[in-house]
């Protein structure tokens, strides 16, 4: 029985490929030296070189790799906790820590249903006087509770 | 007798308030991120590691220490209880563990679990104690060319050793040696692909990049799963914990031997307290007289798997304090913890920095024994930790890597960063690549160039150079075993089922 291509797997050492690729193009880019004086450019490209040899042979080994990825797919998580990450780093230094907090925790409880409404502005809450209490309280980090 | 003297001088860090109360913090953490399936050692480290700022390097070498080993006691609660393992190292304590439980002896298999490992600790302080100042010695002439051998020969065995395709372990590697390409070259100055960008001049932050990999990634993984199932905890007893005596019997050789080969396999570069878990308990169900039981509820099965794990853990330090050389991604980051707090880790350590090294065995000691209090009367609390629902706990986590990777270097495109490795890991974990050699590769593949580098202008670029040394010549004979190991495996599976398929 002819098993099909694995394509999630193909795909993924392909990409590993390209990303070889790219990195003997960029490094060859800086000045390569010689052997016994190296410039920047010389292990960039060797070390490109060999992940673009692994990335061809694991295309060979996983081929007719076994599919037992499932649920790969998931673009609910994915984008909630990414929207919440954008949320907090955007809002950290502009509007400050609290309601930085606030939106990547209610953004983040998204990810997962059912959502619980009462539990994630708990949870925010709880942590947005955790971080101020010990994050710019106790160490002093360089950032304002509330940016005015 | 110099090494009382030592041993004084490292007691004196150690029982100082600060070092006993980091100690207890760091076993604490280390014991509740344990416990909590999902987040391991590594992420809390990382994110424990910008919070270690504002103490002194030896005091918070000894919390993140802490953390690590602290971590391989909790591992095993969850695992017992629940089936699922707290950290990678307990998943074999799984197997007789969670049998125990549901024959209604988990107490008996949580009593064994904290002895084994705190004999596992023990066995191994001793030989951290006498090996590594004996290795730092020898390596003190070592070189540019043995130090590349020596890096090379722990990226092959690390990626070559774990679980899975070692190819796909080795195209991590390289991954992980790219990613690190990133930012000022050291020897020359030139930028090298920053994109022009001014947050990437410094390289890629390793915080950023371990709790992507490891914190947002794992998270991102848990959340895709179908339903968690839910713990009901049971009435432990101090009293249902002690065995019986006819359990006993025997149990401390095995304690014994499982210290001792994970005292071994840990002190290895490349390998891990689940590689050396996973092998005690399988020299131990070949020694044993009924391997039929190992699986069944066995509780040597659990004494094994946790002496050696945490044994592993203990003596993971000889490589890294020895020889600045990291032999798992959480020695890796423990590395870079101290490059952070301007300790450069190698031979010289032991003897310019003694406070730190005494200091951060004796600490071993204190934390085992801390360890030991923790986890026998205070058992239930740990119990009751299990309970706390996901949809709590991961915002809290999320929240934590957000501001503990911003804290680093105060920098708000780290967030980015971090939240870009993090979908990664998730693709990684779902296409079984695994992650921690790629965290090996990053922190190693900058040292590794400065030594090749430095190694070829030395011998006027004569590759030969690398054979001219003893000790490189042994790291190189060894790396090529390494590589050679898993095709040979392939080659014998191959050859042993003779064209069964067709194709």
């Amino acid at each position: 029985m002819a098993r099909s291509i694995n394509w999630l797997q193909v795909g993924a050492a392909l990409l590993l490929g390209l990303f070889g690729l790219y990195v003997i193009v960029q490094g060859s880019g800086y000045e390569m030296g010689s052997l016994r004086r190296m410039g920047p450019g010389f292990f960039p490209v060797m070390i490109g070189s060999v992940l673009l040899l692994f990335a061809v042979l694991l295309v060979l080994e996983v081929w007719h790799a076994e599919k037992t990825e499932r649920n790969f797919w998931i673009p609910r998580p994915i984008l909630t906790i990414s929207a919440g990450f954008v949320a907090f780093a955007a809002l950290l230094e502009r509007a400050g820590l609290v309601p930085a907090t606030l939106a990547l925790v209610v953004l983040v409880s998204l990810a997962e249903k059912p959502v619980r409404p009462a539990a994630a502005v708990a949870t925010a809450v709880g942590l947005s006087v955790l971080g101020v209490l010990v994050f710019i309280y106790g160490f002093g980090i360089p950032v304002a509770a509330f940016e005015w | 007798m110099d090494i009382l003297h030592n041993l004084a001088l490292g007691a004196e860090v150690a029982f100082s308030w600060q070092g006993l109360l980091f100690c207890f913090v760091g076993v604490l953490v280390g014991t509740f991120v344990g416990v909590l399936p999902g987040i391991g050692p590594l992420a809390a480290i990382s994110l424990a590691l910008p919070m270690t700022y504002y103490l002194s390097p030896p005091i918070a070498l000894i919390m993140l220490a802490g953390i690590f080993y602290g971590a391989q006691y909790g591992g095993s609660i969850a695992a017992i209880l629940l089936n699922l393992p707290g950290t990678a190292s307990a998943a074999v304590t799984c197997l007789d563990g969670n049998q125990m439980t549901k024959q209604g002896r988990a107490g008996v298999a949580l009593f064994t679990a904290a002895i084994s490992s705190f004999s596992g600790g023990i066995v191994a302080i001793f030989m951290v104690l006498g090996f590594t100042p004996m290795i730092a010695s020898f390596a003190m002439d070592f070189g540019a060319v043995d130090y590349f051998s020596i890096m090379l020969l722990g990226l092959v065995a690390a990626s070559t050793l774990s679980v899975g395709s070692p190819l796909k372990g080795m195209t991590m590697v390289m991954l992980g040696i790219a990613l690190g390409l990133v930012g000022t070259d050291d020897t020359s100055g030139a930028e090298r692909f920053t994109f022009g960008a001014l947050a990437l001049s410094d390289g890629i932050s390793l915080v950023a990049l371990a709790m992507g990999l490891f914190g947002v990634g794992e998270i991102l993984a848990n959340l895709g799963q179908e339903k968690r199932s839910p713990l009901k905890a049971s009435g432990l007893t101090f009293k249902s914990m002690l065995p019986k005596r006819h359990e006993w019997h025997g149990l401390w050789k095995t304690i014994l031997r499982g210290s001792g080969i994970g005292a071994f396999v840990g002190a290895l570069p490349g390998s891990g307290p689940a590689i050396a878990a996973f092998m005690s308990y399988a020299a131990e169900k070949k020694l044993a007289k009924n391997p039929e039981n190992f699986g069944k509820g066995e509780l040597r099965g659990v004494a094994s798997p946790e002496s050696a794990n945490n044994a592993a853990v203990q003596a993971a330090f000889i490589p890294t304090l020895s020889l600045g050389i990291p032999g798992d991604a959480v020695m890796a980051v423990l590395l870079g913890a101290m490059i952070l707090h301007g300790i450069t880790p190698g031979p010289e350590l032991v003897t310019s920095n003694p406070d730190m090294f005494w200091g951060l065995v004796v600490s071993f000691g204190v934390g085992n024994i801390m360890l030991l209090i923790l986890n026998l009367p205070l058992i239930r609390v740990w119990v009751r930790m299990l309970s706390i629902p996901y949809h709590v706990l991961y915002p809290a986590m999320l929240f934590f890597i957000c501001i503990g990777v911003f804290s680093v270097r105060s920098s708000v495109f780290d967030i980015y960063t971090a939240l870009f490795f993090g979908v990664i890991g998730y693709f990684l974990i779902r296409l079984r690549f695994p992650a921690a050699p790629l965290l090996l590769g990053f922190i190693l593949g900058p040292m590794m160039e400065v030594h090749f580098r430095r190694a070829l202008l030395l011998s006027r670029g004569d590759y030969m150079t690398f054979f001219n040394s003893v000790p490189s010549t042994v790291f190189l004979i060894l790396t090529a075993l390494f590589l050679l190991l898993p095709l040979w495996a392939a080659f014998r599976k191959r050859s042993a089922r003779p064209a069964n398929q067709g194709d």
